[in-house]
This record gives C-alpha cells, sequence and structure tokens, in this order.
C-alpha cells in the first residue's frame, strides 16, 4: 500500500517537472569554473535572452563527464582536453566548441626551499620538487586540475611518488588550505588562488608557461544517445557562450582587479 | 583567530542586513525537509505499528534491519539513490535526479529509520493495554491506531524532533542529489560546503549559526518534550 | 436490556510456543450469567478471557451463536470485539481526564441516544461525580476500577470480562464493584471472573469454573470451601 503510496506521489511530482523541461538545461561544470563567480554573471543573461532557465551543478571534472555520458545532464563545461576528446570520440557528445582558458600557477612557501622560482618552465619546477621531496599536495580527487598536474608530471619526466608527494582527495579550496598548513607546494587554477590569496601565506612562485594555460571546452550531450536531453537548448548556449557579446563580458571578469579568463574566440592560440 | 572573528562578524551583518540570497537557501532547506518529513511520517507510523503490535514471520529481522538503517551514512543512502534515480537507472525515466525531489527523497528515506525506530520505542514501552482497551471498546483499528498515537504522543515528538534534526543538516546525499543548483536545489548544508570552497567563509559560519540556532531550538524542544512524557508516560 | 443470548465456545485450544496453554476444552455464556473461573497461576484463565474478547489469537476455536453452526473464531472475531469487553487487571487509563476516558467509550457506541446526558447518567451511576476533571492517572486503583465499569457500561456489551477485578481494592471498593456488576448482569449481560478469590463472588455467581490441565472443568472443587481450595493449591505447589 505504501509502496504504491509512493509511487503515485512521485509521478505526481514528476508530471509538475516534465512539462517545464525545453525551458530548462542542466549544465555539469568543475567545481573551480562554478565557485569563479564567472557564470553567475553569464548565466543570468543567458536566461533573459533565451528564456532557458540554466541549473548549474558544480562537480569535479570527471564527474561532469560522468553525468554527461548518463545522461543526467544536457551538456557539460569542463576543462580536460584529452577527457574532452576521448568524450566526443565516444558518440557521448557533439558540437564541442573552445569557450576560454585560464591558467594554473604553482604556489608554495614563501622561502621556496626547492628554489622553483628560479625556474623556466614549469617541466624544472616540477623536476627541483621532486629532487628536494619537499612536500607536494595533490588534489587526487580526478579533477581536470589532478589530470593536468599528473601530465605535467608525466611531461616533466618524474613519477611523483614518495611520502613527499600527498593526495588528499579534496577540493581546490582545501588543497590550498593544507598545503598552507603544511608548508607544501601546490598546483591551482588563478581562479582559486585568487578567492583563497588573503587567507594564506603561501605564494605565488611561478606561472605562465604555456603547458600550464588550460582551456576550456563546451560540449551537448549527443541527442542520439540519449533522446529527451534538451539538445536546442545545449546548442543555443553553445553559440551564445561562443558569441561576441559573451567573450566580451568574459575577457572583462575580474577578481580583485585581475583578469582571470581569456576569451578563445578570435584569439585562439 | 582573526579570520575566525572577522568572518563570524560579518555572518552575523549578512543575517541580520537580510541577504535574500542566505533567507532563500534557509527556505530552500525548511521547505525541503519540511516536505520529506511529512512524508515519512505515516508510513513510519504504519511500519512501527506493524512491527510492534503485528505477529509475522521476519518482524524481528525488520526491527534489526530498521535499526541497522539508523547507522547508514548518508552518502550511502544518497549514492544509492543517485544510481536509482540518473538516466541510466531503475527511475532514469522520471528525470528525477537533481530536483528538490530527489533531495526531498533522500531525505525521507533518512529520516524513515529514524521515525521507525524511534516510534517503535515508544509503542514498546507504551502499556499494550492501551491498544486493547481500545479494542474491546468497540474501536476499529485505524481508531484503536489513533488513540494509540495520542497515548504515546510525547515520544512521538521526540522522534520528528531527531529525524528533523538529521535532515536539515545533512549534506552528502543532498549534494548528491540535489546537485547544490543556486535558487533550487542549495541547501543550508550544501550552501555551507561550497561557500567554504570558495573559501568564503562568512557565508558559510552565516548558514552555520542558523544551523546552530535550530539544532538549540529542536533539542530544546526535545528535552521540554521529553520531560514531559516522562512525568506522565 | 441486552437481548438473550447465548454463545458456545467449542475446541479452544492455544499454545505459545511449545507451552502449551489451553487444550480443546468449552465454555458456554448465556445472558443473566455469572460465571467464576478459578485455576493456578498460569493455567491459561487470562489467555481463555482474551479469546474470548477477541484480543487473542487462538490456536484453535470454534463458536456457535444461539445454536447456530459453529463458525471459526476468525470469523466472528470482529463480533467479539464489538460485544464482548475485557477489563483488564489494572484497568488502562487513557491520557487526559476521567471525563475524556468516559466520553471515550461513549463515543464508540453508536445506539446512545443522548451521550452527553448519557455520560453523566453512568459517571453518577459509578459515583465518581466531581472527578470529572482529574486526570484518569492520578485516580486510586478502585476509582480506576470504576472508570472501566463505567466505560464498558456506555458500550452495552453482551459479555463482560474481568481479570482478577477485586485483586487490589479495600473492602468498600470491593463492595462498590460487586453492585455494579450485579446490575451488569441485572441487565442482560453476561459476565465472566477469574479470579484466585471466589469467595468474594459467591453470591453473585450462577456458576463456577475450575481451569485445570489446560481445560475447564465443572466445578467439584466449588461445593467445598474456600479453606478446602487453598488446601487444593497448596497440594499443587508441593
Amino acid at each position: 500500500m505504501f509502496r504504491k503510496a509512493l509511487l503515485v506521489a512521485v509521478s505526481l511530482l514528476v508530471m509538475g517537472q516534465a512539462s517545464a523541461d525545453a525551458s530548462l538545461l542542466r549544465l555539469a561544470t568543475t567545481t573551480s569554473t562554478a565557485n569563479s563567480g564567472l557564470m553567475d554573471l553569464l548565466l543570468p543573461k543567458f536566461t533573459a535572452e533565451t528564456s532557458i532557465e540554466v541549473h548549474l551543478i558544480a562537480v569535479g571534472t570527471g564527474k561532469a563527464l560522468r553525468l554527461g555520458r548518463e545522461g543526467d545532464v544536457d551538456i557539460v563545461l569542463v576543462h580536460a582536453r584529452a577527457a574532452e576528446d576521448a568524450f566526443v570520440d565516444a558518440g557521448y557528445g557533439t558540437d564541442r566548441a573552445e569557450v576560454m582558458y585560464n591558467d594554473f600557477i604553482i604556489v608554495g612557501p614563501e622561502t621556496d626551499p626547492a628554489g622553483t622560482a628560479k625556474s623556466n618552465t614549469v617541466a624544472e619546477v616540477l623536476q627541483r620538487i621532486h629532487a628536494s621531496e619537499k612536500p607536494f599536495i595533490s588534489r587526487g580527487d580526478d579533477s581536470g586540475t589532478h589530470k593536468r598536474e599528473l601530465f605535467l608530471w608525466q611531461s616533466a619526466n618524474k613519477s611523483p611518488d614518495g611520502s613527499w608527494y600527498r593526495e588528499v582527495g579534496q577540493g581546490m579550496g582545501k588543497t590550498l588550505q593544507i598545503a598552507n598548513e603544511i608548508d607544501g607546494y601546490t598546483m591551482t587554477d588563478r581562479g582559486t588562488w585568487l578567492a583563497y590569496e588573503s587567507k594564506l601565506d603561501i605564494q605565488l612562485l611561478f606561472e605562465g608557461d604555456p603547458p600550464l594555460f588550460n582551456p576550456y571546452g563546451i560540449i551537448a550531450v549527443n541527442p542520439e544517445r540519449h533522446p529527451d536531453v534538451n539538445y536546442t537548448g545545449a546548442i543555443k548556449l553553445i553559440k551564445w557562450m561562443t558569441s561576441p557579446a559573451a567573450q566580451k563580458m568574459i575577457g572583462e571578469f575580474k577578481i580583485k582587479g585581475q583578469q582571470l579568463f581569456v576569451p578563445s574566440v578570435g584569439n585562439a592560440s | 583567530m582573526d579570520v575566525l572573528l572577522t568572518s563570524t562578524a560579518e555572518a552575523f551583518r549578512l543575517l541580520f542586513s537580510g541577504n535574500p540570497e542566505i533567507w532563500e537557501i534557509v527556505g530552500i532547506s525548511f521547505r525541503v525537509s519540511s516536505m520529506a518529513i511529512l512524508a515519512a511520517v505515516p508510513p513510519a507510523l504504519v511500519i512501527a505499528f506493524t512491527l510492534a503490535y503485528g505477529s509475522f514471520p521476519g518482524r524481528r529481522f525488520l526491527i534489526s534491519l530498521f535499526n541497522t538503517f539508523l547507522s547508514v551514512p548518508a552518502v550511502v543512502i544518497g549514492l544509492t539513490l543517485f544510481i536509482i534515480l540518473s538516466r541510466q537507472g531503475p527511475m532514469g525515466d522520471f528525470k528525477l535526479l537533481f530536483t528538490q525531489t530527489a533531495m526531498g527523497l533522500g531525505q525521507f528515506f533518512l529520516c524513515l529509520p529514524i521515525l521507525v525506530c524511534m516510534a517503535h520505542v515508544s509503542l514498546q514501552a507504551a502499556d499494550r493495554a492501551a491498544w486493547e482497551t481500545a479494542r474491546t471498546l468497540g474501536a476499529n483499528r485505524l481508531r484503536a491506531f489513533f488513540t494509540v498515537l495520542y497515548e504515546i504522543r510525547f515520544g512521538l515528538m521526540a522522534a520528528l524532533l531527531a529525524g528533523y534534526g538529521r535532515i536539515i543538516s545533512e549534506v552528502g546525499a543532498s549534494m548528491m542529489l540535489g546537485g547544490n543548483i543556486a535558487h533550487y536545489t542549495r541547501n543550508i548544508p550544501t550552501a555551507i560546503a561550497l561557500e567554504t570552497s570558495k573559501g568564503a567563509f562568512a557565508e558559510g559560519i552565516a548558514l552555520g549559526i542558523v544551523l546552530l540556532f535550530l539544532a538549540f531550538v529542536l533539542n530544546s524542544l526535545l528535552q521540554y518534550v521529553q520531560g514531559k512524557g516522562s512525568i506522565n508516560p | 436490556m441486552i437481548e438473550d443470548f447465548r454463545i458456545g465456545f467449542r475446541d479452544i485450544s492455544k499454545s505459545f510456543g511449545s507451552n502449551r496453554v489451553l487444550e480443546q476444552t468449552a465454555i458456554s455464556i448465556a445472558s443473566h450469567d455469572c460465571i467464576v473461573i478459578t485455576g493456578n497461576n498460569g493455567a491459561g484463565k487470562t489467555t481463555l478471557l482474551r479469546i474470548i474478547a477477541g484480543l487473542e489469537k487462538p490456536g484453535h476455536c470454534e463458536i456457535s451463536l444461539d445454536d447456530a453452526s459453529p463458525e471459526p473464531w476468525r470469523r466472528l472475531r470482529k463480533r467479539l470485539l464489538k460485544s464482548v469487553m475485557y477489563l483488564h487487571q489494572q484497568p488502562y487509563m487513557f491520557a487526559g481526564s476521567l471525563l475524556r476516558n468516559i466520553e471515550y467509550a461513549a463515543r464508540l457506541n453508536p445506539a446512545l441516544a443522548d451521550r452527553e446526558s448519557s455520560v453523566q447518567k453512568a459517571i453518577s451511576w459509578a459515583g465518581l461525580d466531581g472527578l470529572e476533571s482529574q486526570s484518569a492517572a492520578s485516580l486510586s486503583g478502585g476509582q480506576k476500577q470504576r472508570v472501566a465499569l463505567t466505560r464498558a457500561r456506555l458500550c452495552h456489551p453482551q459479555i463482560l470480562l474481568l481479570d482478577e477485578p477485586t485483586a487490589n481494592l479495600d473492602s468498600e471498593s470491593r463492595e462498590r464493584t460487586l453492585q455494579m456488576l450485579r446490575e451488569f448482569r441485572d441487565s442482560g449481560t453476561a459476565i465472566v471472573i477469574v479470579t484466585h478469590d471466589p469467595g468474594v463472588f459467591s453470591d453473585l455467581a450462577t456458576s463456577k469454573l475450575h481451569l485445570q490441565d489446560h481445560r475447564i472443568k465443572a466445578d467439584d472443587i466449588w461445593a467445598a470451601d474456600v479453606v478446602e481450595l487453598d488446601s487444593v493449591r497448596q497440594s499443587k505447589k508441593r
């Protein structure tokens, strides 16, 4: 009896929700993107122009792509180039477009015991940390940032292991706080760094090497795989995000006076 | 220390300046949790009653099962429902994931075992003669059921408050099932998790204060209700 | 007044796990009866009453109403719950006032014409005037007994079952209870009393039964006086 009642209740709720479908778009993105506040600026403008409401779900890159693969969201905005290509190649996503990029930076204790500040490339930075065996804090959560960090270790021909390399399995903010507490090095996206900088003692030590650039791709979930995703809405959002107006807003978005993202369209590097 | 002080001061300013975003989050928390517990009460009472007064094979097993559910971490319930509600899951066609309904469902299953177990304990502590007296006076099952519920109302209130306390402050399942969508499924605990991860400690503390205050009110009510219950069992 | 009736309970068997309590025993109850049942502790007296009341599921039991063909207990359970009233050894008082307890019963009897005056009349009948607003839980044992009997009266039961009704009462309350029971019997209600103290009901009783070895026996022991009954008990103990 109870199960029946539950089913009826659920179906009633569902009917109420299903009707709003075409005007609702579910966007999965990474925590760092959502936390930067950029989407809070952009999405209301998109909604005003198209009357499509966007539900922003902030998770790690791995989770975001997974939600897209399962059809639980309509569109994803992530920064993990290799994983994005695999996602599209496997037929889960379609209509990928580059929206913008930001960059990663290396931060660590002011005293810089590994001497990273003298490096010319990020590979050299990692090699120095590796040689000094000073603590390095890794996200260790399969996020886009974590994936990029692992890729950079690989490019530097060093394998991060040993007690100095600590995987914490936490978000970027927590990871920064942990690095701060134990005087460790870590790699962070600039947005989170700007939000936390004033609360931390660790310093920005290295930036600007091209391998640290971090492109963001927006991908619609493939309607051939999940026929009931809001594909039209997704395409509208992709077009809008790459439109000159939105690209201008992205370029003008600042935290504490610093530009965070570089628009990709007409800026291709 | 400095961070704590300035953040707390800022938190109070946010709360009492009527910051609409914060109060919207508080509103969502209350709405979803209240719906969840209201939906959970009737089945919980029926189950507790069946467990207390019924005699059927597997009754003991069910009792220990519900007691086990008490200690199941919220994220496990969250993950299970996530898999069920996901588009590829058995209930995927309902499109419930990342809605308030999904969040409510998670909280429903979180508070159900608390309600069942505490109501069951109250029913066992209550004199079975209450049920029998009602029945022998000619009350039908439903009438006798409500009579007994009234007899154990203090125990039931305690169960309600304990259940509410658990779900209003729960973060794992709400985050997973609701998705922490702004203005929609962002409730107090998921907002605290988000604000903290953004380094916005003041907002986190402000919402923490609301929760703390709520916990205090719930606990005071619980103390009061349990005190009443012991005077007149 | 209660219309004349006769209910026969046959083939009553009941076990709790491997512990057999009643075995293929029978009892017949008619209007105006007052049956006193004795028996040792654990002989199954209470169980028997609860089966008759429809509260306890028997292993087996058949019931015939007014010489109709017997039907299983299960089918008549609802009827038993409606027409038979069982009084616990310690009557249960619902939360709230004495008045609420009595009104509760009155509300369950749709046949009551004027509920309010019926309730008032019943309260006076039991000598409980002035106690209406008192918390039922705070009443004395004798008063609780009278509240229970008042509730019963408002239900007009065909059969009234009492489990050790005088066990914890002083002599004045006991007299009062007896007087009230007599009025029940005179109005046609059949009364079945389970007791360790049969002497108290000797004036009221119309028949006396003894429960022993899982069966109800017609009462040869009764003829003997209480002293002898005690000696039977003593010998059992040994």
